[in-house]
């Protein structure tokens, strides 16, 4: 998890720039994670990432330092991107129309480069028969570490509501997999029996 | 068959009483779709397990600088482009306003003339009937009677005496002490 100074985030609240600058470097990282599960494309979440932490800046005087920094920071960004998804929706571009996903280049060699982007790719797949918040509440969950509460918290969500909308996730993804299974084991077993020229 | 509430139970990360456990794995026995659920949830999960996180390409901290600063040029640019908004609008509206007095001129000077001079006779009327009505007050003898006349003289005169009389005791009140 994100670790920063109380004093750090006071200097940033009090308007110094060096300090604000400190916290993005420190938080960039898990805030674009988020992002990117979230949306699935590298530019889309190095847009909202941006754009998180401009509203960090332009809002952090209303940061009540008694709650968790990065719950409040990752709230704005999951918050950001639902409504990203939501404004997908509305202007009826599918998600299932950009299935080939780019995502960014992170392992060395090109061979588990290939394999990552393919595990990559089956995660997003995966995230995105999701629903917005359900698929916030998931990223939290898993990569985040948050609990119940946290994740209650930042998605203005009630405990019971998270808890069911997590286990109605886990159902769908578990049945996704299934289907996905079925369905690409033939294709998959064909490419490997076949002699490459 | 009835796959509840064996799926809650399934799909749960909390830890079950021993007699749900047992429940459910006998469930699981019985049945292939849950047990394929099962199966499959398992590997989601580990798939979730083995993806490492993304990061954003290097100079993400500069990018968003850049950001911040354009974001402020163009807060400026729009605070810019509405004041000159605001007095073009109002140098607008009085060049209108202008323009209307003007066409009134040309269109009927003789018409304006007249109405100017007509104000100005019934200005001179109205000073006329207040210097008539002064002249009149005066020439009607006194409004005040005599004796009260005399009587508030003496009033005024006796109150200022006292006055000036309590002042320089005051005064000299002061000296001594
Ligand atoms: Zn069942």
């Amino acid at each position: 998890m994100i670790q920063i100074e109380p004093e750090v985030i006071q200097q940033a609240q009090n308007g110094n720039q060096q300090a604000f600058t400190t916290l993005v470097e420190a938080c960039q990282k898990p805030v674009y994670n988020l992002c990117y599960r979230m949306l699935g494309d590298p530019d889309e979440a190095e847009d909202a990432a941006q754009e998180t932490f401009l509203r960090a800046y332009h809002n952090l005087r209303r940061y009540d330092r008694q709650r968790s920094f990065s719950t409040w920071l990752l709230s704005i960004a999951a918050h950001y991107c639902i409504d990203q998804l939501r404004r997908r929706r509305l202007t009826l571009i599918s998600i299932d129309a950009d299935p080939a996903l780019d995502p960014p280049d992170l392992a060395p060699g090109p061979e588990s480069a290939f394999h990552h982007s393919q595990e990559q790719q089956r995660v997003q797949a995966l995230l995105d028969t999701l629903g917005p918040q359900d698929r916030s509440a998931v990223t939290l969950y898993y990569w985040y570490d948050f609990s119940y509460d946290e994740i209650a918290e930042a998605l203005s969500l009630t405990v019971s509501a998270v808890k069911s909308r997590l286990h109605r996730a886990r159902l769908s993804m578990a049945q996704t997999w299934s289907e996905q299974e079925t369905t690409s084991y033939p294709t998959e077993r064909k490419h490997h029996e076949s002699p490459a020229f | 068959m009835n796959h509840q509430p064996f799926r809650s139970w399934l799909l749960s990360e909390e830890p079950l009483p021993p007699e749900q456990a047992q429940a459910l794995n006998e469930h699981l026995q019985d049945c292939e779709a849950c047990r394929q659920i099962d199966t499959s949830w398992s590997k989601v999960f580990g798939l979730f397990q083995c993806v490492s996180p993304a990061a954003p390409a290097p100079g993400f901290t500069e990018r968003w600088q850049q950001r911040l600063i354009a974001q402020r040029m163009a807060a400026q640019r729009r605070q810019a482009w509405i004041a000159v908004a605001v007095t073009a609008g109002t140098a607008l509206l009085l060049l209108l306003i202008l323009g209307i007095q003007v066409v009134q001129i040309l269109r009927a000077p003789a018409q304006l003339l007249l109405m100017w001079i007509a104000r100005l006779t019934s200005l001179v009327n109205v000073l006329v009937d207040i210097q008539k009505f002064i002249l009149m007050v005066l020439n009607s003898g006194p409004i005040i009677p005599i004796t009260l006349a005399i009587f508030f003289t003496g009033f005024i005169c006796f109150i200022s005496v006292a006055w000036l009389a309590t002042y320089r005791q005051m005064t000299s009140n002061w000296r001594i002490a």
